[in-house]
């Protein structure tokens, strides 16, 4: 007794048959430029990740620069102190107020403070890079 | 001697590498591109998936799992790409129906914004095919993937990528079986 499926696969052509036809008409297709399109892409993209990294460096150090600087000033009066007089240990406070220099002076005649504007160009160009990164790959 | 692509991989992972990369592209621009042809009717939009397809490829190539081969990773990876395009065209084709009948607009708005000049002409036995049929026998037949492989790429069951291969098989007897039946 023979069995039938709903459908008959037992006629149906082989692989290489169909792999054959597929092959035939589905020709090769040649390199008309599309390589050195993707790889000029690519080298574009690897460019700008440069570009951007260096920035991102660039605004991160402007970010950065008068805090640590202060800071670093700080840690230095610090182990001074700390080298020359064990006493002075116990009594030895971190100069927060030396700090406070960063904020912002509203008082200010003379316009904003060094270090907010170098925060504000700092936070503009980490803020822009990525959408200039994004420009620049088209 | 040329390089396996495993041997390329490795040098664009570990070195980004572009010139390795570059051999990459060279190897399988015509597999990719004549599959996303087969998908999309259109050579242009075809080939603009394509180059986003190795450029997603150059990004995410550490992605790439051991033991799997590269031509079936870059096959998942341009089907994802004719995906989202599909998935993208979709919904602007739908926001732009919602459009012409909101609002009256003087000259009529061609349907078709987009050029003829790059559609293509399916061969026939896979214009009988279903889109998903179609894209799995491209995959068996013409990028020579298993069908596990078809299964990672297109994500469905191995089951059914064996069934859509019997069936298109299947489908495509009768169609020539029709053609021989009028030739009488």
């Amino acid at each position: 007794m023979t069995h039938h499926s709903k459908t008959d696969f037992s006629n149906e052509p082989s692989d290489a048959q169909v792999g054959a036809m597929f092959k035939n008409d589905i020709a090769m297709i040649a390199d008309d430029g599309f390589v050195d399109a993707v790889v000029e892409r690519v080298r574009r993209r690897v460019r700008n990740r440069k570009i951007v990294l260096g920035l991102s460096a660039f605004a991160g150090g402007l970010i950065g620069f008068v805090p640590l600087k202060q800071l670093g000033t700080e840690i230095a009066k610090g182990i001074e102190t700390f080298a020359v007089d064990w006493q002075s240990v116990a009594t030895f406070s971190f100069d927060w107020s030396s700090l406070n220099s960063l904020s912002f002076d509203w008082q200010s005649v003379a316009g904003w403070p060094v270090q907010v504007q170098w925060l504000i160009v700092g936070i503009a160009v980490a803020v822009l890079t990525p959408f200039m990164a994004r420009l620049l790959d088209g | 001697m040329s390089q396996s692509d495993e041997a390329l991989v490795a040098r664009v992972v570990s070195l980004r590498d572009q010139q390795a990369f570059a051999v990459l592209v060279e190897r399988y621009q015509s597999q990719v591109r004549n599959y996303l042809r087969q998908l999309t009717r259109d050579s242009v939009n075809a080939d603009d998936l394509a180059q986003e397809t190795f450029i997603r490829a150059w990004d995410k190539m550490d992605t790439i799992s051991g033991g799997g081969r590269f031509a079936a990773w870059l096959m998942k990876v341009a089907h994802n790409m004719f995906l989202q395009a599909y998935r993208k065209s979709k919904r602007y084709g739908r926001l732009i129906e919602e459009l012409e009948h909101d609002t009256t607009v003087m000259t009529p708005i061609e349907n078709n914004s987009v050029s003829d000049e790059g559609s293509l002409d399916m061969p026939k036995y896979l214009s009988i095919l279903s889109e998903e049929e179609r894209s799995v026998m491209l995959l068996y037949f013409v990028n020579d993937l298993t069908h596990s492989e078809i299964s990672e790429v297109s994500g469905l069951p191995l089951g059914t990528v064996k069934s859509h291969i019997h069936r298109g098989k299947f489908k495509i007897r009768e169609h020539f079986e029709l053609k021989d039946a009028d030739m009488v």
